[in-house]
């Protein structure tokens, strides 16, 4: 054990690099991803510069294009942040969609058929939302601990089973008098306050902050946290070193589906005000590629929230200035997810290269 | 463990993928040059969000006829968002009102709240929302084509005349008032021209889905049905296809569908929103337009009738053509739950 002063230095040189290569990777993905687009827009006879200027202008060029941005960025913050818990958890909960939609079941019907006063009314919706959420994330959280069921699985099929509830009680029994497939509004009682009028920002971007800081603080500074990400690592070893990895499993799963539950209520009490067919584009997916593009950090999924809010408002911009489709817009977002994965792939590679290289 | 990971990771690279929603687009087609316009006007910019594809042939389609009308008439720079999505709309009304659109058209109920937001924001624009009843008295107008009802109640009478077996099939796509209520007056043409008709109705629950329209029309021919009254948008054309393999007939709705099964559709009754569209716009540039709710009556051509196919026989063409005159002079009328809008 005679460890020398250079052999410390380049350990630590190499530690620095690996630090800025998870940064680097996000980064260095979205490039990338824009440069493929750019490929793309031009092989469909638009110019390319001109459409990511429309891009850029729609999603930063003023104060209320950077508010309808973090606006577009809250959905996607809340299952990105749900998923980004699970994924440290080791509980592949990808089932954001439907505990989104439930979320957003519990919070029309409290918006909608309670009627309290102002503050305490949006107070009950957001927290039915949550609890929609979570409820939601039970069953396949039971199904996992009892049975060892693939989470993969059952949470994606619990999303379809979500999708299918919404559309059928807008159809039936929430759907307002008179009306096509939708349900009441919910009461201005129950709305979240816009924060930056003539723009969609809401105050749901504030809970979504208050999560982020709530999810760090949680993983990082608490024991729970740390036998969190000791189950993530490792679940037998965890078992091993005596943490009922039960029971972190179940936690993880209520508190990530209620996170996602939070999306519905955002969603719903800030910006759309009512349910209808079609009411989440697919926020509950999205939130697997805001949490990977996010390294599974809580900051760096608000970052890639704004992002991918972002890429969202600039798309519509985009789509209106340049005539360019919409699905440009997803077309960015898979071809980041993608890179980001490639580059993790690469990344762990060469670290078991190390690893091997090292070892001796 | 990392090996798990890793195949974990990918296992999600493979799901992400194909989990991408409908695609909108959204298309600007700029004004051919123009000779008869002042070089020194603006050229009228004008905006549609449709909700589905602009080739659906039915309610979409013919909003997008009705912004190519106005292009040619007007000259007019238009564009359009196809696809749109419920998340996006009020974004996207903002973009066009922001890069200036004088007109933006909401092509269905699905806008009104969205128009009259943004309405108020840009009170020297112009919005319209079809067939709705969203108005705000200066720049906020809903148009609509045809009363209430007249759409289905000519459609009821060639379905009563023509049936043989005495049984009809209606396929519609969603069960929304303005497609229960065309329902509802059909079933009162076939009570009055065909009592001992009876009706079967089948809902898909989607505008677009083409197999399940097929199978419901299957499924109603199976029972005897001979004759079917389809209102689903691109969902139509299953219909038809059921019938060409099934030899039933088709009335045809929204729009005139006898191109699709010239050997099926024995006539279309013609739902021409694209017309109350120019007039709308002609309203606003004469400087006349108030918004208000604007109603293209059925009397003044807000439904119209196709031309007959050549198996319909004559007498029953002329039943068909007097009794939607009659409609026509207010001299029938149809009863429909009162809406609550």
């Amino acid at each position: 054990m005679q460890i020398t002063a250079p052999i410390k230095v380049s350990w630590r040189l190499k530690y620095i690099l690996r630090g800025s290569f998870t940064i680097l990777i996000p980064i260095l993905s979205v490039f990338l991803s824009f440069l493929v687009g750019a490929i793309v827009i031009l092989w469909s006879g638009k110019n390319p510069l001109l459409a990511y200027s429309f891009l850029l202008q729609g999603a930063f060029g003023g104060e209320k294009e950077i508010a309808t941005s973090l606006a577009k960025s809250i959905p996607l913050l809340f299952t990105g942040l749900g998923m980004t818990l699970a994924f440290r958890g080791g509980v592949w909960n990808i089932g954001g969609e439907g505990q989104l939609q439930l979320g957003a079941i519990c919070a029309v019907i409290v918006g909608t058929m309670v009627s309290l006063p102002p503050v305490l009314h949006v107070t009950l919706a957001v927290l039915a939302s949550a609890a929609g959420g979570l409820l939601w994330a039970l069953l396949p959280a039971i199904l996992k601990i009892k049975r060892n069921f693939n989470v993969v699985i059952t949470t994606i099929l619990f999303s379809y089973i979500g999708v299918l509830l919404t559309s059928y009680l807008i159809g039936g029994p929430l759907r307002q008098a008179g009306w096509g497939r939708q349900t009441d509004p919910v009461a201005e009682t129950a709305r979240l306050p816009i924060l930056v009028p003539g723009t969609s920002l809401h105050a749901g971007i504030l809970i979504g902050i208050a999560c982020v800081i709530g999810v760090y603080i949680l993983l990082s500074r608490t024991t729970v946290g740390y036998q969190i990400r000791a189950v993530g690592l490792n679940a037998r070893a965890a078992r091993a070193a005596g943490i009922k990895t039960n029971r972190i499993t179940l936690l993880v799963f209520l508190v990530s589906g209620a996170l996602a539950g939070l999306a519905g209520s955002a969603e719903l009490l800030g910006y759309q005000y009512r349910l209808v067919e079609g009411f989440s584009p697919g926020y509950g997916w999205d939130g697997m590629a805001v949490s990977l593009l996010g390294n599974m950090n809580p900051f760096g999924t608000l970052l890639a929230a704004i992002f991918f809010g972002a890429l969202r408002a600039g798309a519509n911009t985009m789509q209106v200035g340049v005539g360019i489709p919409l699905s440009m817009n997803q077309l960015l977002q898979g071809l980041t997810v993608l890179f980001t994965l490639a580059g993790t792939v690469i990344h762990i590679y060469s670290k078991k290269g190390e690893a091997s290289n090292g070892g001796s | 463990m990392r090996g798990k990971n890793l195949i974990s990771i990918l296992i999600l690279a493979v799901l992400i993928f194909p989990i991408v929603g409908c695609s909108p687009t959204a298309t600007t087609t700029p004004a051919a040059p123009t000779v008869a316009s002042a070089p020194t006007q603006q050229p009228l910019k004008v905006a549609l969000l449709m909700s589905g594809p602009i080739n659906d042939g039915g309610w979409n389609q013919s909003g997008y006829e009705g912004l190519m009308l106005i292009k040619d008439k007007y000259s007019a720079e238009v564009s359009y968002s196809e696809n749109v999505v419920e998340a996006d709309i009020l974004e996207l009304i903002r973009s066009y009102a922001k890069q200036g659109n004088n007109i933006i058209f909401g092509h269905g109920y699905e806008y009104g709240e969205a128009l009259q937001t943004v309405a108020a924001e840009y009170p020297d624009l112009y919005f319209i929302q079809i067939a709705g009843y969203e108005t705000n008295g200066k720049n906020l107008g809903a148009i609509e084509s045809g009363d209430a009802g007249t759409l289905g109640y000519p459609a009821g009478i060639a379905a009563a005349l023509l049936t043989k077996t005495n049984k009809i099939g209606l396929v519609g796509a969603v069960d929304i008032p303005t497609v229960t209520n065309e329902f509802l007056a059909l079933e009162q043409a076939v009570k009055k021209y065909n009592p001992n008709a009876s009706i079967v109705t089948a809902y898909t629950g989607s505008w677009t889905d083409v197999e399940s329209a097929r199978e419901a029309a299957l499924a109603q021919i199976s029972t005897g049905v001979d004759i079917i009254v389809p209102n689903g948008d691109a969902a139509n054309v299953g219909v038809i296809r059921a019938a060409q393999e099934k030899g039933a007939m088709v009335i045809g709705t929204q729009r005139d569908q006898m191109a699709v099964g010239p050997d099926v559709v024995m006539m279309s009754v013609i739902y021409p929103i694209y017309n109350q569209m120019v007039n709308v716009v002609d309203l606003i540039q004469k400087g006349e337009f108030k918004g208000e709710f604007y109603l293209l009556s059925t009397a003044d051509g807000g439904i119209l009738l196709s031309d007959f196919n050549q198996k319909v026989p004559k007498d029953i063409q002329q039943q068909i053509l007097d009794g939607f005159e009659l409609l026509k002079k207010g001299q029938i009328q149809i009863v429909l739950p009162t809406a609550e809008w």
